[in-house]
């Protein structure tokens, strides 16, 4: 198949594609440039070349959501940041971590069906659950990690993450006992 | 099963995610790429503790594997999830050529549910395949993924009926006794030709009482005996000329004579005549003379394989076959581009028939025709026009009326017209 063939046949999609399949698309979209624009407009030197990258690749994510892109652009997003941030728990970590969270959520929604699949309302309702949950925890950790950060004790991360893990142990829990699983 | 659960790229990224970012947040002292990494780690958990582990399977069936044209059956999807854990069902079925669905890209997302309904419907007669439908079923937040083996569907057989067919009441030389056509001659029927004395042999239930009352002589009333006759309906599939759009757009040459060809045989079997069936492309497919419902449910079953590709039956071989009496009524659907065709017209006079040919060109092929080479492929359409008039002409002078389709009411002109001549006084010569 030619360029120009593969082109024709992406529009041909695009056109086909349902509006379900599209906002989950656009939700990709909109979580992996609030990411970069986060990491990127940060005082400290983002490295360019993550920053241009991670954009080709989220136009790949957005294309093929059932791929390795999501994953790399996280890779990528949070390799840059990972070098060049001074490690402090701010607005903009709570931000990346739910748009990080946003755009795999959208992207592993948007993989399980192919774009033109019409979507029966309440198809996502059982993934509000786990999606809250999840962004609890960040939101939560961000605010345990701030509230230790000065407490000047060796090692103390590691309890705060040991504890964060036990918080996740508890959720692991709760999904077991609360009925999570759907009804089939 | 094609596989059992397998974990999905989502499942595979939430787990990477959080053991990368944790175990470097632990290792470099870094409390920000533990917030970043703990989601992720929330959801890896769920998405794992949530796994099914029943075996998946499907199955499909449709409500009504014979339709007409333009209507739509249920395509009904089996779901057997075997366990919990499935949160969601994508039914994906491949589009055919002639098959429209419900929703409209024949694929749907829904929650695991014992039973999902597609509705398929078919726009043009023959036999149309529903293709396997995929099924896949995916865990809570899409971090399992299994498809079910596809089960195969039987073709959907479309009738190409629609429209209803009338004509006048007129065959030119009935037959019969069992048919609802008027004949010329008193008999038993149901039309009524008079009241006249009683005559030995009449019945009793034919005396008319009134009149016998005042007259104080015995009346009968008398009928027209009701008459039938044998229609033979040949099918010209040699070629298939012009678009088809199915049954919401245009038609080709082989729609409309197939369309044509049901409708006239469902005319005729209502009014009790034999109907017989002869598709110029088909040795063993033809229909012989019958009657009734199930007669035309045969002549619908053979039509739907009218295919242009076929060989063609020679003339001689098509009368020697199916030994078409003299006087029958034979309706000849043709575009009449085809020279073979005339020569089943001729031998059919010649066997003593009255023929008619019914055209089947469709109107719009000139402007269609306009669309490709302008100046070579208009010029020479024109002149195969004209070579093709010239024939119509000289079956004219055979005296086989021609006529082009055009639903309810195309025969009634040229079945008086035949009626009218078969009556007329015979002079040998």
């Amino acid at each position: 198949m030619t360029g120009g063939e593969r082109l024709a046949l992406a529009l041909v999609r695009g056109r086909a594609a349902d509006r379900h399949a599209v906002l989950v698309r656009a939700l990709i979209l909109l979580a992996g440039v609030v990411a970069l624009l986060v990491a990127v407009l940060r005082p400290f030197d983002y490295p360019k070349m993550f920053g241009y990258t991670a954009l080709a690749v989220l136009l790949w994510c957005v294309l093929q959501p059932d791929s390795p892109a999501a994953l790399l652009f996280i890779g990528l997003v949070g390799i840059g940041w990972a070098m060049r941030a001074p490690g402090t728990i701010g607005w903009d970590v709570v931000v990346i971590a739910l748009a990080f969270l946003l755009l795999h959520l959208a992207s592993a929604f948007a993989g399980q069906l192919p774009e033109y699949a019409a979507v029966a309302p309440g198809a996502p309702r059982r993934w509000v659950r786990p999606a809250t949950t999840a962004a609890g925890v960040a939101v939560l950790a961000a605010l345990a990690a701030e509230l230790v950060r000065d407490a000047g004790r060796p090692g103390i991360l590691l309890v705060t993450v040991a504890a964060l893990a036990g918080l996740t142990g508890l959720v692991w829990y709760a999904a077991s006992w609360g009925g999570s699983q759907p009804d089939t | 099963m094609t596989g059992g659960w397998r974990a999905t790229h989502a499942q595979v990224r939430a787990v990477a995610v959080a053991a990368v970012l944790l175990a470097v947040a632990v290792l470099g002292r870094r409390p920000d790429l533990a917030v970043l990494g703990l989601p992720f780690a929330v959801l890896a958990v769920w998405g794992a503790f949530t796994r099914p582990s029943g075996q998946p399977a499907a199955t499909a069936v449709l409500d009504v594997t014979t339709l007409f044209e333009g209507q739509a059956t249920r395509l009904r999807i089996g779901y057997d999830a075997g366990g919990p854990g499935t949160d969601l069902v994508v039914v994906a079925v491949p589009r055919g050529r002639w098959l429209q669905f419900e929703p409209r890209s024949g694929a749907l997302a829904v929650p695991a549910r014992d039973e999902i309904e597609l509705l398929v419907r078919s726009q043009r007669w023959g036999l149309r395949q529903v293709e396997p439908p995929q099924v896949v079923g995916t865990s809570l937040l899409g971090a399992y993924r299994t498809e079910t083996l596809r089960t195969a569907l039987p073709a959907v057989t479309t009738w190409p009926l629609r429209e209803g067919f009338t004509a006048v009441d007129a065959v030119p030389r009935p037959a019969g006794l069992v048919g609802l056509h008027r004949s010329r001659r008193p008999g038993d029927g149901t039309e009524i030709a008079g009241v006249r004395p009683f005559q030995l042999g009449d019945r009793l239930r034919r005396v008319n009482w009134a009149v016998t009352a005042r007259t104080g002589e015995l009346h009968v009333t008398s009928t027209w005996s009701d008459r039938d006759t044998e229609v033979v309906v040949l099918l010209d599939s040699s070629d298939d000329v012009g678009v088809s759009d199915g049954i919401d757009g245009r038609s080709s040459s082989l729609d409309i004579a197939a369309r044509a060809a049901a409708a006239i045989a469902e005319h005729y079997l209502r009014h009790g005549d034999r109907v017989r069936l002869v598709d110029t492309g088909s040795t063993v497919r033809a229909v012989r003379p019958g009657t009734g419902r199930a007669h035309l449910r045969r002549i619908l079953d053979v039509l739907v394989h009218a295919d242009p590709r076929a060989t063609q039956l020679q003339p001689a071989y098509l009368m020697r076959r199916h030994r078409i009496r003299a006087g029958s009524l034979v309706i000849v659907l043709s575009p009449l581009l085809r020279e073979l065709i005339l020569g089943h017209v001729v031998s059919f006079v010649h066997a003593g028939c009255t023929v008619i040919v019914v055209d089947t060109l469709p109107a719009d092929l000139g402007r269609a025709a306009e669309y490709a080479d302008r100046r070579a492929w208009a010029l020479a359409w024109r002149l195969r026009l004209l070579e093709r008039q010239g024939e119509i002409e000289r079956l004219g002078d055979l005296g086989v009326p021609t006529v082009a389709w055009s639903g309810a009411g195309t025969l009634d002109e040229v079945l008086r017209n035949a009626s009218r001549l078969s009556a007329a006084p015979r002079v040998r010569t």
